[in-house]
């Protein structure tokens, strides 16, 4: 009786809320179109000549693949980000306030780019701002 | 416009350019308010004008005309902002009192100093905190023979404020939100253009301006501001300013204010309401 019990609140657990709503990972359109924001963005700074210069000898594919993991992580896409705290990541490469809100708003172009609305933009914007402490070490 | 006013807005405008546009976010000079500070169209915020950050000097410029039933107020002048840290304004304001008196034109210049103390009006999204500034503006009113007639005590005078301003992203339905308070100790007469202090008090008070501001989209905000004012004169009654605004920045660099202002009575002349229309060159 009692494993029946527990059988019973643990498949309650996994059922799907179907008042819960969907999670802003799924808003903004899942793995595939936060897949390409990713790429866009990352592509797009380490080839302007402002922001290049901190993506020199990277391994932009793994870069990607970790902030994708990240976003998945933090926006209950529910991913585990296993790349390096961020201020680690960013510790030495003394990145300039001017570098870090010029790749925000590639990151703005290419998410209106691959057709996220204005609401799930901020609201990434919002959850990923803070970040900005541990990225500017110029 | 003086020769002395050009060269210096000239030289503000040049100094701004030739140390290279900065790269701050869209619109986060935000516009320039009447009196020539980063702000709203009649507050100003703690918002360091231009896009320089801490490593750039940015700056602006702005010409700003208001038209109510019975008067015509234009203002302009130029800030520049050093390292997201100081921002220094000049800006002049012409009155056009002719429905009083025919001829009377009121003027009056305004030295601008501001300094962010501490705190990020757009990424301290995890905390409460808003961006602080401390500010004042020095102003001379340079036509002082009505004013004075009239009661006014002294011709020029400097306004201290704090301002707090905050950023919400996605703060409304999915919009960003801007909200502002600033405190500021003054005695002026409708901004200084009747002068400072008069019979009813002479002294320095505190008075509230708010301002909020939601973005409808990146570039394009629409917002209200509103600003209670002393009343130190008997002879004319002295009313709070508000204003509703559509701030739109069809490039990083140029934004175009319209509002609506209601200004209130006047030097006698009640319900002063009207359009008003703002340019800004932002660097």
């Amino acid at each position: 009786m009692k494993k029946l019990l527990v059988l019973l609140l643990l498949a309650a657990c996994a059922a799907p809320d179907p008042t819960a709503s969907p999670t802003l990972y799924s808003r903004l359109g899942g793995a595939p179109v936060v897949t390409k924001v990713v790429a866009e963005t990352i592509d797009r700074a380490a080839t302007d000549p402002r922001t290049s210069r901190s993506f020199k000898e990277v391994k932009l594919q793994r870069v990607k693949d970790l902030i994708v993991e990240q976003i998945c992580s933090l926006t209950g896409g529910g991913c585990k980000y296993t790349g390096d705290p961020m201020d680690k990541v960013h510790a030495g490469l003394k990145n300039t306030e001017g570098e870090m809100d010029l790749v925000v708003q590639f990151l703005r172009d290419a998410l209106e780019h691959n057709g996220v609305k204005d609401a799930e933009k901020n609201e990434l914007l919002r959850i990923l701002a803070p970040m900005k402490r541990d990225i500017v070490t110029g | 416009m003086k020769k002395t006013t050009r060269g210096v807005l000239a030289a503000m405008i040049c100094y701004a350019a030739s140390a290279s546009a900065g790269d701050r976010l869209l619109a986060t000079g935000g516009a320039q308010e009447v009196e020539g500070q980063a702000g709203g169209g009649v507050v100003p915020w703690a918002l360091i004008a231009g896009y320089g950050t801490r490593d750039q000097v940015g700056g602006s410029a702005f010409y700003t005309g208001v038209h109510t039933n019975d008067f015509d107020l234009g203002a302009y002048g130029a800030a520049v902002g050093l390292y997201n840290r100081v921002e220094l304004s000049y800006a002049k304001q012409d009155f056009d009192a002719g429905s009083v008196i025919p001829g009377l034109k009121l003027k009056m210049d305004i030295v601008g100093a501001k300094v962010r103390v501490f705190g990020d009006a757009v990424y301290d999204q995890d905390s409460p905190w808003p961006q602080v500034s401390l500010g004042a503006q020095f102003k001379k009113n340079t036509t002082m023979t009505i004013p004075t007639a009239i009661g006014a005590k002294s011709d020029s005078d400097t306004d201290f404020y704090v301002a707090a301003t905050k950023i919400w992203l996605a703060g409304f339905l999915g919009r960003n939100v801007l909200g502002n308070l600033t405190l500021r100790a003054t005695r002026a007469n409708q901004m200084g253009l009747l002068g400072f202090g008069g019979d009813k008090s002479d002294s320095r008070k505190i008075e509230p301006e708010v301002s909020a501001v939601v973005l409808l989209t990146d570039n394009l905000g629409l917002g209200v501001d509103y600003r209670w004012k002393p009343d130190n004169l008997s002879a004319f009654k002295e009313d709070n300013f508000g204003d509703v605004f559509l701030a739109w920045f069809p490039t990083r660099n140029i934004a175009v204010t319209g509002a609506y202002a209601a200004l209130g009575s006047i030097a006698g002349k009640k319900n002063q309401n009207g359009p008003y229309l703002s340019f800004q060159l932002t660097l």
